[in-house]
């Protein structure tokens, strides 16, 4: 469903993102994609979405070289794409409905079809009976229910989750998953990138590490630590990061 | 249908949500257009007068009779010398009991005047018609001094002077037009920036959920459109207000009303312009700013 070939992202500063990059994921597959901040998963997402433009290498995304998509049929790319954002992007102006409606329109669905497509994913991800809220009257997991029942309304193939647990407390980030799975159930591939190890390990799913721009594990049904061996030997050289990450193991089940 | 309903209804929201900007956009197209359809109106005002006064004789030579010891033989003479002139298209002659006739008719509600007058007081005279009406000053210059000639009159001099005012007018009034025009496209280029800015969220989402080039950028090209259209209208009412206005004065030697046919036809070009010129900022706003 997704295939990436030696792609290499060099910003235009300069700074290297991703180097060599390869990895193969089939339809159906559940993938966690970890790593440390800066590490490229970001990058690699918005690549996938044709965000940003590989410098090297190759990405199919549903059976299409998207590297080579001409920018008018980018919007194609992303109709077979759904994506999750750590901060929801919901539209503040615009109730629940309406923001998961707003999809559809956008894609010119008639009315009709929006409505009762929008129903359906209101009660897939159980905010059945608060259509008309804001997002400012829901609660951060509420909100990410939206923002999923959004990213999925048009039923993509693909699912692209970026920190979608980030701004959740661990209880709130469960109810998340368990919608993950589910939607992962109808078929519909998911990445979904993430620091959160308590999920990780709970899941033991496919497991993908970068780890400054490079692929360093890839482990089917991992656990965050088994990704971190080889990152703690190379801890020595970077004196800042070691901090942050040491403590991980041990807040990683209350993270914030 | 759904879809452009959904892309109007963007659009007018978006205008709501600038009032004043768009209020300043709209402004700006109002005076370039006003300024600009009003110099219109007032050269075919001009126009039209001209050509009504060039329908006429556009030199009146009075001439001297018996008494100053000029015959009616004279009279025929410089006629038919008058007609050799390549200049000229006609000349008629009015002789004095026709001219007393004239005279009656013109002084009909003055009984006292025609009272004490009769036809000795008024004279004779040629009317010529020019093939070209910018030579009258050659044909006054060449009747000049001749013996049977009392006086010339000739309106060419009043068409002139009009033409000139007319042509100083128009020009600045264009150049005017011009400049505000500029500015008016310009203007809604920045209000498409600033609706463009205030909706950023929203057009991320769009993108980020696979809206078309085309439907993110629909409504913002609508939104100038609509701008233009607007500050189009205004220009053609106030221009329709200030004709209703001119023509409510009667001024018999003018004529101010211009056929109805004149003043639609140029509205609704200027309606198209205004819309035009709206999509021409819009367009400049939108550069760079909305790519995928």
């Amino acid at each position: 469903m997704i295939r990436v070939e030696g792609v290499t992202k060099v910003y235009d500063g300069g700074a290297v993102a991703l180097r060599d990059v390869s990895l193969d994921i089939p339809k159906g597959q559940f993938v966690f994609l970890v790593g440390a901040s800066g590490s490229g998963k970001s990058t690699l997402i918005r690549l996938m979405l044709r965000e940003e433009e590989v410098t090297r290498g190759t990405i199919w995304v549903a059976g299409k070289d998207i590297t080579k998509l001409p920018r008018w049929r980018i919007p194609d790319l992303r109709r077979s794409v759904g994506t999750v954002f750590q901060d929801f992007k919901l539209l503040p102006n615009k109730t629940v409905a309406e923001n998961i409606a707003f999809a559809l329109e956008v894609l010119g669905h008639p009315r009709a079809v929006v409505r009762s497509q929008v129903a359906q994913v209101i009660d897939l991800v159980g905010l059945s009976g608060k259509e008309d809220r804001y997002p400012r009257q829901l609660s951060g997991g509420e909100q990410q229910r939206v923002s999923v029942a959004r990213a999925f309304v048009n039923r993509p193939p693909i699912l692209l989750a970026d920190e979608p647990t980030g701004n959740l407390d661990p209880k709130t980030s469960v109810g998340i998953m368990k919608l993950l799975d589910r939607i992962n159930r109808t078929g519909t591939t998911i990445l979904m990138a993430t620091h959160d190890h308590a999920i990780v390990d709970a899941m033991r799913r496919r497991v993908i590490a970068l780890e400054d721009g490079r692929v360093s594990q890839d482990i089917i049904g991992g656990r965050y630590e088994d990704t971190m061996v080889q990152p703690k030997t190379q801890l020595a050289d970077a004196p800042i990061e070691p901090v942050e990450e040491g403590a991980d193991p041990f807040e990683g089940a209350t993270e914030a | 249908m759904s879809r452009i309903t959904y892309l109007l209804r963007d659009a007018f929201q978006n205008m709501r949500r600038n009032v004043l900007v768009v209020a300043g956009a709209i402004l700006a197209i109002f005076i370039s257009l006003a300024l600009a359809f009003s110099a219109l109106m007032l050269n075919e005002i001009v126009r039209v007068n001209t050509l009504l006064w060039q329908e006429g004789e556009h030199v009146v030579v009075f001439l001297k009779d018996i008494e100053d010891g000029i015959s009616n033989a004279d009279h025929q003479a410089l006629q038919n010398q008058i007609l050799d002139w390549q200049e000229v298209e006609s000349v008629r002659y009015v002789d004095k009991a026709e001219a007393w006739e004239e005279f009656q008719t013109i002084f009909a509600d003055s009984p006292s005047l025609l009272d004490i007058s009769d036809q000795s007081i008024v004279p004779a005279s040629l009317r010529i018609k020019l093939s070209e009406i910018e030579r009258y000053r050659d044909i006054e210059f060449r009747l000049d001094g001749q013996p049977a000639v009392r006086k010339i009159v000739s309106p060419g001099e009043v068409i002139e002077r009009l033409s000139d005012l007319n042509s100083v007018l128009n020009r600045l009034a264009v150049g005017l037009a011009v400049v505000q025009g500029g500015a008016a496209v310009v203007l809604i280029a920045n209000t498409i920036r600033l609706a463009i800015y205030a909706r950023r969220e929203e057009v991320a989402v769009m993108r980020l959920v696979g809206a078309s080039n085309w439907f993110i950028r629909i409504p913002f090209l609508l939104e100038g459109m609509l701008e233009g259209l607007v500050g189009a209208g205004l220009a053609v009412l106030a221009v329709w207000v200030g004709q209703q206005a001119l023509g409510g004065i009667d001024i018999n030697i003018v004529q101010l009303n211009l056929p109805e046919g004149f003043f639609l036809r140029w509205a609704v070009a200027f309606m198209l312009f205004g819309s035009i010129a709206g999509l021409v900022g819009s367009a400049l706003g939108l550069r760079r700013y909305l790519r995928v």
